[in-house]
């Protein structure tokens, strides 16, 4: 089994209620395989497919198409957020 | 029920009731609420009257769903000119007392003239009396509806009122039912006021009535309802959830748009919202719904009996509506201000005096940075020290508003007025004078078209390009998502219902398969679009004949020319500019944004 890491996951709005694993309000820490990705934080969580989901790592806004090369490390911040609309 | 098919004409000067029957060649034109509201109103008044004159005119206008159990079905709208903004004003409400006027017989009220002195109307189904207010004229809502209740004997009495901030003409003065539900936004209660209307007092006992067959619609109303379960969405966090999202993103107006994300917002959220504070107190009491709401996305709060705003005033301890996600940026961010309970607490004077909270919050934000930039001094403000995120401050100003009182009277102007007054008009965030919603227009692109084309100034209900915006800052599309959300909006806003649905499970067919169930002829997607497209032309002609024009589609300097100080748009402007051409191409309008005689005969508006 590969090494685990841990990192800071916020769900944002009422993706909140998809946190994979209890933490605070809106936030966990969650553990990952080392060397990890962005896709594979994504499938972990697993938000249902009709929800659309946008991505900040480490404050930096990410494309679809670059999930699966973006590799997580030990404490980076995943963001993940609705793009739906408020009040 | 679908139409009731019958309008009641008030004349305020004569004091003349009479019921009418409604148009129904409009109604199928324009469906109800405020599409039908807009076309009685066009109709009947000379747009470039002023709004506070006996001439506006005062519409209270149901949809064909309203008084339904269809979800959210006790929605209804005023539609006047605004007082605000010398635009066409229509301003949505929920609670009660939309499905109490439509259960009483009515889909219009329409207002006209002014009364000499104060006066409320009451309605008992067929029964409708012009009483004396004078009595009432001072009071606040709080103490104008239980009073009304009282004289009336009937604890089901459902009230719309203005408070002394419509009295005493208020730019943004609104109309609140059921204590704390609002028709909040463009100043349609300080027309109430300018016509010495205190109060509409409503009780409905008549049966509802479809075009179609009862049954069936009964059992599509279950089948649709069905369909909104999400139970952990607005009704967990209400619209305030949204505060995480656009302060991660870099949308969230801070310190009158000088920032975009704010470092108190933490304290404002569902999270602070939700847990208890160092006294042990939380600021959340639970959630509400208005009239067949199955949604539930309403905050009702108490303020912390310790915080300085109430502990000497008990008779605020109770519970009232709170901060939803525009009261937290406006009462919070906007002001830089990261005090849970004083912001609660401006939101209770806003419930109170009858004041929209947007536009209050967005004035004494202009106003602390006219404070900070030496502007406005000691003297002018009356000795209270106007800095942001002064919540003592903000907790004061929004008394004195209320009131009429003080430094209060000036920002009782709205931000248009008050930096035109001082010198330094480009501080006012507005579009046609109605201060922003709780969105930055140089992170989300299309917010900004939408704020800068929106018929009744700068509005986030208006269009919905949120989706697209949180995707991509790039222009190319935003036009045509700006300009076919537009459309769509203005068709929810005529039936009766809530534009939340629509973010809770609903599609647009879950709508039309409900008023398909209700009412007569046959409503599709392209019938939509079309009683949609129809409503914005016709609200833009309003625009046009009272004055406005394309000199009045813009925003202001900050956003166009203000590099975004941070966010994922850091750097950015809003591209007006490029994105405008586009949009009055797409509508059919020609360059100055008049629509094109062969638009206007497409639409029926010829």
């Amino acid at each position: 089994m590969s090494a685990e890491m841990q990192v800071r996951l916020r769900m944002l709005g009422d993706l909140r209620r998809y946190l994979p694993v209890a933490g605070g309000f809106n936030d966990c820490e969650l553990g990952l395989p080392a060397g990890a990705t962005v896709q594979q934080l994504l499938e972990r969580v697993a938000v249902p497919a009709d929800k659309a989901v946008l991505v900040t790592h480490n404050g930096t806004m990410l494309a679809e198409a670059d999930y699966r090369a973006t590799v997580l490390h030990a404490q980076d911040e995943v963001v993940l957020f609705p793009p739906v609309k408020g009040g | 029920m679908s139409w009731q098919q019958t309008i009641l004409r008030v004349n305020l000067s004569s004091g003349e009731c009479r019921a009418e029957p409604l148009n129904m060649e409009w109604a199928e034109l324009y469906l109800g609420q405020r599409g039908l509201g807009s076309k009685y109103l066009l109709e009947e008044m000379d747009p470039a009257v002023d709004a506070l004159s006996p001439d506006n005119k005062l519409i209270f206008a149901t949809g064909p769903l309203t008084g339904t159990m269809a979800s959210t079905g006790g929605r209804y709208s005023v539609i006047t000119k605004g007082a605000l903004t010398g635009a066409i004003a229509c301003s949505n409400s929920g609670g009660r007392f939309g499905a109490e006027l439509k259960l009483a017989g009515y889909d219009l009220l329409i207002f006209e003239g002014a009364a000499e002195q104060p006066v409320y109307l009451y309605i008992h189904n067929d029964q409708v009396e012009l009483h004396d207010a004078t009595e009432l004229w001072g009071k606040t809502v709080w103490e104008t509806e239980p009073q009304l209740k009282a004289l009336h004997e009937d604890p089901q009495l459902k009230v719309a009122s203005i408070g002394p901030a419509g009295e005493n003409l208020c730019r943004y003065a609104c109309v609140v039912n059921d204590l704390h539900r609002a028709a909040g936004r463009s100043g349609v209660g300080t027309v109430m006021g300018a016509k010495k209307l205190k109060a509409i007092a409503v009780r409905g006992t008549k049966g509802v009535r479809t075009d179609k067959d009862m049954k069936s619609l009964f059992a599509t109303i279950n089948r649709v309802n069905a369909r909104l379960t999400d139970k952990d969405g607005l009704s967990r966090d209400g619209t305030l959830a949204m505060i995480d999202v656009t302060n991660h993103f870099g949308s969230l107006p801070t310190r009158n748009n000088l920032d975009i994300q704010f470092d108190g917002a933490d304290k404002l959220n569902p999270a602070a919202m939700q847990t208890p504070n160092e006294h042990g107190h939380t600021n959340l009491v639970r959630n509400s719904a208005c009239f067949g709401c199955t949604i539930g996305c309403g905050r009702l709060c108490h303020i912390d009996p310790t915080h300085f705003s109430v502990k000497d005033k008990p008779q605020y301890h109770g519970a009232s509506g709170g901060l939803e996600y525009e009261t937290a940026y406006a009462l919070g961010s906007a002001c830089g201000v990261d005090d849970i309970d004083a912001a609660t607490y401006a939101r209770f004077m806003c419930n109170e005096y009858g004041m929209d909270p947007i536009s209050l919050g967005g004035t004494i934000a202009a106003a602390m940075e006219l404070f900070e930039a030496g502007v406005l001094t000691l003297e002018d403000t009356g000795g209270i020290e106007l800095r942001f995120g002064s919540a003592e401050a903000l907790c004061e100003l929004a008394e004195l508003t209320g009131k009429g009182e003080g430094f209060g009277r000036e920002i009782a102007l709205g931000s248009k007025r008050l930096t035109e007054k001082y010198g330094r008009p480009e501080l006012s965030m507005s579009v046609k004078g109605q201060e922003f919603a709780a969105y930055d227009g140089r992170s989300m692109q299309g917010m900004g078209l939408g704020y800068a084309t929106s018929n009744r100034g700068a509005c986030h209900l208006r269009a919905d390009p949120y989706g697209h915006d949180f995707k991509t800052r790039e222009t190319p599309g935003k036009a045509e998502v700006v300009k076919t959300s537009q459309d769509q909006i203005a068709f929810i806003d005529s039936s009766g219902l809530c534009l939340f649905p629509s973010g809770s499970g609903w599609k647009i067919s879950d709508y039309l398969e409900l008023i398909n169930a209700a009412c007569a002829g046959d409503w599709d997607e392209a019938t939509m679009r079309e009683v949609g497209e129809r409503i914005w032309n016709l609200e833009r002609q309003f625009n046009l004949r009272a004055g406005l024009g394309r000199q009045d589609d813009t925003l202001p300097k900050r956003i166009l020319e203000e590099p975004a100080p941070s966010g994922v748009a850091k750097g950015m402007v809003n591209q007006l500019g490029d994105m405008l051409p586009e949009y009055y191409q797409l509508r059919g309008w020609d360059g100055d944004g008049v629509p094109k005689p062969d638009t206007l005969q497409r639409l029926r508006l010829a």
